[in-house]
């Protein structure tokens, strides 16, 4: 008897042992664990994001679909002894206002708060037996080691890797509300976030000689208040970190003051044009972002972690418009920098990828009208101009159009846009809008116009912004289209060798178009103009060795390189891919054949989309699409066929044409899908979606 | 004779051993000889600080759990939140923790683990709000969230108990924050509400400072609006600020306190609003305004979380409480009501500031400044 009973329990125990290594071994290894223990790492906002970034680095490299993030806080010591002012009885509070920067990983897929040992014991140990990839390691968890500051050590490893980082996003839950906020408060205004750290202010003094000088930055808002009018200036950080005395400036807002949060101000930090501050968490923020940032006054000592030497202009991941300032800034250092970055701005961004041949990447194109330019009415609409001042092009790239649509019995009118007709389009479009730049394109190829720097020429004395873009296979009057004034000039291509850039760009010859750019370099030299000229790579799939070899070709002769993922277009052929049951247009093989080598996957990415529905689009709202004859079309990313043609712009008001777009059937169904994000790029899970696939594709080299 | 004790001790615990190794003797599980074993040698392991130490301690405390996972009921609790977070989602959440506690006989003191499942669209769920009124409670210990119900399925296992696992399997045991009822926060039923609405240090620091800087002397009462799904209140104020203009000329000593957000003379080219002190402007948090609400002389409002957290700690006040219709309690001052007009609303408070300062009569003395230039003292 006693002895079943002993034997009972053996049973009982050994079954106990098995379900415990199977519970602790059944973890999910395609996802990857980050550990945030409170017990040595910081309740710091940039300490937080930079993890995360670390995270997401590490989780791409390891081909990880997710984050999953423990948070493990001991309540009865729930601080490193570096942060002794968190105690026990106060620690929630810090929690609370830091948790939204815990919600900027777009690869995040859950958090769990352990604040039971017991709890977070078994988590741990599921993730050690089951060796599921984790940040911190193992060791350096074990040992609660982790380097302060935190440097940017693996973020940089995978940049030389893989030629990019991965970004932050605003956190979640905040994109739309920012987005909506910025529309509805503030539209058509270059928006500034900027941190003026004052430590000093708070209830925990530390480190105060990186405060910002606040004298400076006053006199920097007044005189920016006196020379660009629109710019508005969002001051960040937390409630005890301003003067009364910032209140005064007209063209300041302090979001704390509307009761808005940590997760609003790094929302609205995404969704602004700028940001400005002292090294801080939200230079951080702005760090692993695509927001234009200038950040001052950075410590020395930082460097070595940073990997960069002192004095260094950027950081080796950085965009050209992100700059480091190694120098306690003073008021004509930061309008130095804002105007520098004001006047390329991404303001009057091309909403769509789709100029000619389709173009994910949604770059810059061209500049607002500087405040001492033409059409600074403030009760007028802003409007940007897409013109397609030839009707056709000498290419017939797949993810086009003109291309694509060639079949379409359902024409735009053919011809080139006389220099009189353009004359009386720019006329009525500065009488009745602020006109932020004209693009002397859309579809088509601008250079095959004969008069192309006459038509140049027009549009600068209006004193407006003017841009080109062209796929470059021809380039007549180098010198004369320069010199006439053109700000931007994108050249649009996507491979470095014929038979990579045939397949996207048919009808191309790629030793033409480099033996222009060489032409072009040579012409912006000789005519001495300011010329912002890009050269934008379309990423496929199978085109990421050339990626690298044009950018060296590109940034060789002075251009600026700029890649993003290509997209189908227009429109209608988007609509009609996701549902067939309701067509747009007829789909053809060729069409599934592009679509099968974008980069990033159409059908995921309108999924992902489409869980976005907007209200409003600035494709709608902001842009103004003419052909030839002055016709306005719905919208620079849907076709020119007909149903799309609202009337001739001299005839029609903007009002009038305005009220057409928003009554127009195809928008419905597009803002419903959320494709205004997708033609923008809104999304930041773009990047991971777009280069998930492309490593897998290519084995990291030209095929 | 230490010696002999020691040994009598030892043999007596062996026995004991022995017995319930062959079944002789049964213990609750958390009494039993392994889980004292464990727990003895985990708080062993707990006070060290090498990475040794700190790995056995994570195996000792996988350990733990697992058998409190074979063994123990009702730990853990799953919710679901769709949409946006809107004050009744944020209600929700309080409502839920009264279903536990009252439900499932969670013991005083004892703290369980909930986990939230956001099925919504990411960029429509702000959870951040949801975590404020997480940290407020000391219903719950752990909380996890999860983005996307598969994620969830994934981790539950490590999560649930056997007990709950299994019930997991049987039945749909989550609650649903966009979707309890207006049934569930029946006044009568509050009273286990205090523990999810634990003390707040922090808030309570900034509360009482602010108070003894803004409105020293002042009757305080915290004023709680419709919000929209962001937090903003701007609609609704804007109904209220007239009568609530008048209210103050007629009783100069009272002092309103917005809990919502608003954006209403936040900007620059906008006079700021009079009337009302809007307290999430002047840096107050979320966990700061339900101090607020609780600290207040009196509570003005929807019965939101804000409301929840007054009525909790009994705070006189005028309630709006679309589930039971108008009622009006004497003794604690409070008065509930279902779709009040603002000047129902403030004759009743008028009622309650008269019973609560008798010495007021209408058009009495502004506190403090006024008080000191009627002295003659200014």
């Amino acid at each position: 008897m006693i002895g079943r009973r002993f034997a009972k329990r053996i049973s009982h125990a050994s079954s106990l042992a098995r379900d415990f290594l199977s519970l602790i071994r059944g973890a999910n290894r395609k996802r990857f664990a980050g550990i945030i223990d409170f017990s040595y790492q910081h309740y710091a906002l940039g300490d937080i994001l930079t993890s995360q970034v670390n995270m997401a680095c590490l989780a791409t490299e390891r081909g990880c679909q997710g984050v999953d993030l423990y948070v493990i806080i001991n309540p009865w010591a729930p601080s490193a002894l570096a942060q002794g002012f968190i105690t026990p009885d106060n620690y929630t509070s810090h929690l609370d206002n830091l948790f939204p920067a815990l919600l900027c990983s777009p690869m995040l897929r859950s958090i769990q708060l352990l604040r039971d040992g017991l709890t977070a014991g078994l988590s741990l140990l599921s993730l050690i037996a089951s060796r599921v990839p984790m940040w911190p390691s193992l060791r350096d968890h074990l040992r609660h080691r982790l380097v302060y500051p935190m440097g940017h050590e693996i973020i940089n490893r995978f940049h030389a890797r893989h030629g990019y980082v991965p970004t932050l996003s605003a956190p979640r839950g905040y994109a739309r509300w920012a987005r909506e906020f910025v529309q509805q408060r503030y539209p058509g205004r270059f928006l500034v976030c900027v941190n003026l750290r004052q430590s000093r202010l708070t209830n925990v003094p530390a480190t105060t000689y990186r405060d910002a000088p606040l004298e400076a930055w006053y006199e920097f808002f007044r005189t920016v208040e006196q020379r660009y009018p629109d710019a508005h200036f969002f001051a960040l950080g937390g409630f005890p970190e301003w003067e009364h005395t910032l209140l005064a400036h007209r063209n300041v807002t302090i979001p704390r003051t509307m009761g808005l949060t940590l997760a609003h101000e790094l929302a609205l930090l995404h969704a602004s044009d700028l940001f400005m501050g002292t090294s801080s968490g939200f230079s951080t923020m702005a760090t692993f972002s695509r927001v234009p940032y200038v950040i001052s006054h950075i410590e020395h000592f930082f460097a070595p972690f940073a990997g960069v030497e002192v004095g260094a202009e950027r950081y080796p991941f950085a965009a050209e418009n992100q700059y480091l300032v190694w120098r306690r800034e003073d008021a004509p250092l930061l309008l130095d920098y804002f105007e520098r970055i004001y006047r390329a701005s991404p303001r009057a961004r091309i909403a769509v990828a789709g100029r000619e041949p389709s173009v994910g990447g949604a770059e810059p194109l061209g500049v607002v009208g500087s405040a001492e330019g033409a059409g600074t009415g403030r009760n007028k609409r802003r409007m940007t101009f897409y013109i397609d001042v030839f009707s056709s092009c000498n290419l017939a790239c797949p993810s086009c159009p003109v291309s694509n649509l060639r079949s379409d019995p359902d024409r735009p009118p053919k011809g080139l846009m006389s220099a009189d007709l353009l004359r009386r389009v720019l006329d009525k479009a500065t009488r009745e809008t602020e006109v932020t730049s004209v693009a002397l394109f859309n579809w088509t190829e601008p250079l095959l116009h004969p008069q192309l720097a006459e038509l140049v020429r027009i549009v600068k004395r209006y004193g407006l912004f003017c841009s080109l873009s062209s796929n470059l296979n021809v380039l007549r009057h180098a010198d004369d289209v320069l010199a006439a004034g053109v700000d931007w000039f994108r050249i649009s291509v996507s491979g470095f060798h014929q038979d990579v850039y045939q397949r996207t760009h048919r009808g191309g010859d790629i030793e033409m178009v480099k033996a222009n750019m060489l032409e072009l370099a040579a012409a912006k030299r000789r005519t001495g103009s300011s010329v912002d000229i890009e050269v934008f790579f379309h990423r496929y799939l199978g085109n990421f060795g050339d990626e690298l070899e044009m950018r060296r070709y590109a940034e060789s002769l002075g251009f600026r390189f700029v890649a993003g993922w290509a997209q189908m277009m227009p429109v209608e052929k988007v609509l009609s891919y996701v549902d067939p049951a309701n067509p747009e247009v007829a789909l053809s093989a060729e069409d599934y054949e592009l679509i099968e080598r974008l980069s990033l996957p159409l059908e995921e990415a309108v999924s992902l989309t489409s869980l976005h529905p907007v209200s409003s689009c600035p494709l709608q709202d902001d842009y103004m699409t003419l052909d030839v004859e002055g016709n306005v079309y719905l919208c620079c990313a849907t076709s020119a066929r007909s149903s799309n043609r609202l009337g001739s712009f001299l005839m029609t008001s903007t009002e009038e044409l305005q009220r057409m777009k928003q009554a127009h059937r195809l928008c419905g169904p597009c803002m419903k899908k959320g494709l205004p994000l997708y033609l923008e790029h809104k999304l930041p899970e773009f990047d991971q979606m777009g280069n998930r696939a492309r490593p897998a594709s290519e084995g990291g080299g030209r095929k | 004779m230490r010696v002999a004790q020691a040994l009598k001790r030892n043999v007596r615990r062996s026995l004991s051993l022995a017995r319930w190794a062959f079944g002789r003797r049964v213990y609750p599980w958390t009494e039993s000889p392994p889980h004292r074993l464990l727990g003895f040698l985990g708080q062993v392991a707990y006070r060290g600080h090498s990475p040794a130490h700190r790995l056995a301690y994570i195996v000792l405390a996988a350990l733990l759990k697992h058998r409190e996972q074979v063994y123990a009921d009702k730990m853990n609790f799953v919710a679901t939140a769709r949409g946006r977070v809107s004050p009744e989602v944020l209600r929700n959440f309080v409502v839920w923790q009264r279903k536990i506690l009252q439900n499932q006989e969670v013991p005083p003191g004892f703290r369980i683990h909930g986990s939230l499942c956001v099925t919504g669209g990411q960029d429509d769920v702000q959870v951040d709000r949801l975590f404020s009124v997480f940290c407020l409670s000391e219903v719950f210990n752990n909380l996890s969230i999860f983005w996307g119900e598969e994620t969830m399925v994934q981790s539950l296992p490590l999560l649930l108990t056997r007990a709950e696992r299994g019930r997991a399997a049987a039945q749909d045991i989550r609650f649903d924050l966009d979707a309890a009822s207006d049934a569930d926060v029946r006044v009568v039923e509050l009273e286990v509400m205090p523990r999810a609405f634990s003390p707040l240090f922090e808030p309570r620091r900034t509360l009482t400072t602010y108070l003894k800087v803004a409105h020293l002397r002042a009757f305080v009462v915290a004023l709680s609006l419709a919000e929209d799904g962001d937090g903003f209140c701007d609609a609704e104020l804007r109904q209220w600020l007239p009568h609530l203009g008048a209210f103050r000329r007629e009783f100069p000593g009272v002092a309103f306190c917005l809990l919502n957000r608003t954006m209403l003379g936040q900007n620059n080219a906008e006079p700021p609003v009079r009337d009302v002190a809007p307290v999430r402007g002047l840096g107050f948090g979320l966990q700061d305004a339900v101090a607020t609400a609780q600290g207040a002389d009196a509570f003005l409002g929807r019965l939101d979380v804000f409301g929840l957290a007054a009525i909790s700690v009994r705070r006189p006040g005028v309630y709006f409480d679309s589930s039971n219709g108008d009622r009006h309690d004497p003794e604690r001052l409070v008065w509930m009501f279902v779709h009040p007009t603002p000047q129902q609303c403030l004759a009743a408070l008028r009622v309650l500031i008269r019973q609560c300062r008798p010495d007021w009569n209408g058009r009495e003395r502004v506190a403090g400044r006024t008080e000191a230039k009627d002295d003659g003292t200014a």
